[in-house]
């Protein structure tokens, strides 16, 4: 990775990003209004993890990167998705 | 001393709580986490890949402030407020939010040196990806180095989590915010998940650097190339990556659902796989071996033993219907120390004896240091192994008095705390007395090939005068 790798990314796509940030975030909101039972923390885990996502690709360059470092945050992304199964384990079944 | 006999003889039943509550903070924040990777691993790390420091300087400095910052205020807990915390290193809710004792500070000092853990890591991390030598790829680092990737790994993702539990400690305390305390509508449980998905990783950050010197040592010793040198790294990385998952095998008592309990002692028999291979392969390295006996060597045999001992009374309590049995017991803190202190403890001291001319230019006296490795060796054995035993008997853990039955055993440990005692005074008075007026050592007393053994001792500031171009593996003996 050189360091004069410069990225402009143009505002349509932070736009774009931002709307679907907003949307997401609603849609956290709207869906507390269902229950979803055993699933209510899925379903907000999931949501959350799309935004950090799109947050982590574009507003943080994640895009742009080497591969190693997109791999190291695939890792932690899974390790942390591995941590929650586990603990759910405990709580679903308990 | 307390326990060698049953009933009260120096300390009242709420002193005995504090002092093995101070006794588990400072032990296991203070001393055995940071001890080997952040003591050696910032002397050594950055020779052994051939940079002259680590990437950061200045946040490894501030990473040492913190460090400072969080021991004096966990030394302070114990004076101010309500008296010392008495709720054990664990600090388990609901009775850490009730406790009348100075929980909070002691808190806040773990939480604070957890910064300093999470910057050295972040620093051990960067510096491994980018600064090391010309030449030397992933497979040609010495195995130190590899076992503080993975450790710094653990110390990167592990610790938040730790941190924002003792916050929500703290304001369950101050604001009485139910996260953990039934009455207010928590669960006891979810504090207990939340700590030991730290704390075991954490268990991991004091023994995979231990196993990292013991490796270099070894091959040094016994003048032979490392046995399954990439089975050794990846072990590490994989002791890493699956420790990260067995949390839950402190809690089979605690509550928690059948199928967590059963997967998470699955899960804690295949982490026993990689440590199973490190030491099939220290062994296999030494076979055939030209193997000198000097003091670093001693310490790693004494390392392997007792590690072996923890590790297999570890699947004891690893497995679900024997741990019901001991679970809480003396055996639990018997286990623990074998792999802390058996473990830990012994490869530091390895690792003192192994780089001590290195670090001081000095040599110290090896008579005295078999001799201080021996009655180290044996007041360890006679101060815990009697521990299985009451343990098995069913002696609680953290108990201030007990039935006459458990005697023998506590008496026994009683007399291996002062041989203990004694080892660690000759350990010290070599040491010290040799930094000082030892024979000057020569720059590669022991015949090493690592990186450190190729420069001057002590090393010169930024350590190479011209950074090396690595051509072979680090264990090519001839």
């Amino acid at each position: 990775m050189t360091m004069n790798k410069h990225h402009i990314t143009d505002y349509k796509t932070y736009g774009w990003v931002l709307a679907i940030l907003l949307f997401l975030t609603a849609l956290t909101v709207y869906i507390t209004w269902f229950d979803l039972k055993a699933l209510t923390i899925a379903a907000a885990l999931v949501i959350a993890s799309v935004k950090v996502t799109i947050v982590l690709t574009y507003f943080m360059h994640l895009k742009y990167d080497s591969l190693v470092l997109r791999l190291m945050v695939a890792m932690v992304f899974l390790l942390i998705a591995l941590v929650f199964v586990l603990t759910f384990f405990d709580y679903l079944f308990r | 001393m307390e326990l060698a006999q049953p009933g009260q003889d120096f300390l009242s039943a709420q002193s005995y709580n504090a002092v093995f509550t101070v006794h588990g903070v400072i032990m296991i924040f203070l001393v055995v986490i940071p001890g080997l990777a952040a003591v050696f691993g910032n002397l050594f790390m950055p020779i052994m890949i051939g940079a002259r420091d680590v990437s950061f300087p200045k946040l490894n400095l501030f990473s040492f402030y913190i460090y400072m910052f969080g021991a004096v205020l966990a030394v302070i807990s114990l004076f101010i407020g309500k008296g010392a915390p008495d709720t054990g290193w664990t600090f388990y809710a609901p009775y850490s939010t009730q406790s009348g004792s100075n929980v909070i500070a002691a808190v806040l000092a773990a939480f604070v040196l957890g910064f300093s853990s999470i910057l050295t890591g972040l620093n051990f991390i960067v510096t491994i990806h980018r600064l090391r030598a010309p030449g030397m790829t992933w497979f040609k680092m010495p195995l130190f180095p590899w076992s503080l990737y993975a450790t710094a790994w653990i110390q990167l993702l592990a610790t938040p989590i730790v941190g924002i539990t003792l916050l929500m400690l703290v304001a369950e305390r101050l604001f009485k915010i139910g996260f953990f305390d039934p009455n207010l509508g928590g669960d006891p449980i979810l504090f207990q998940h939340l700590f030991w998905i730290y704390s075991h990783p954490a268990v991991y950050v004091m023994i995979l650097p231990a196993m990292g010197v013991i490796t270099e040592i070894i091959p040094t010793f016994a003048k032979r190339k490392v046995f399954g040198y990439k089975a050794i790294a990846l072990s590490s990385v994989a002791i890493a990556a699956v420790g990260y998952l067995v949390w839950g095998h402190h809690m089979y008592t605690a509550g928690m659902s059948g199928t967590a309990r059963w997967f998470f002692s699955f899960l804690t028999f295949i982490v026993a796989v990689p440590s199973a291979i490190k030491v099939f392969n220290w062994i296999s390295t030494m076979y055939k071996g030209s193997i000198s006996l000097e003091p670093p060597f001693y310490f790693a045999m004494a390392f392997i033993f007792n590690f072996m001992i923890g590790g297999l009374t570890g699947l004891i309590l690893g497995s679900l219907a024997t741990d019901i049995h001991v679970h809480d017991t003396a055996f639990v803190v018997a286990h623990f120390h074998y792999i802390i202190f058996g473990g830990m403890g012994f490869a530091f001291l390895a690792a003192l004896h192994y780089w001590f001319p290195k670090i001081y230019g000095r040599m110290y006296n090896h008579k005295m240091a078999n001799w201080s490795c021996v009655t180290i060796f044996v007041g360890f054995t006679v101060l815990y192994f009697p521990q299985f035993i009451v343990g098995l008997q069913g002696m609680p853990r953290r108990y201030f008095d007990y039935l006459p039955q458990f005697q023998t055993g506590h008496f026994i440990s009683a007399i291996g705390a002062f041989i203990l005692g004694i080892g660690f005074v000759l350990v010290f008075m070599n040491l010290v007395r040799s930094a000082k007026t030892g024979k000057i050592a020569e720059s590669n007393p022991w015949g090493g090939l690592t990186l450190e053994w190729q420069i001057a001792s002590p090393p010169t500031v930024e350590n190479f005068d011209e950074i090396p171009v690595i051509t072979e593996g680090p264990y090519e003996y001839k």
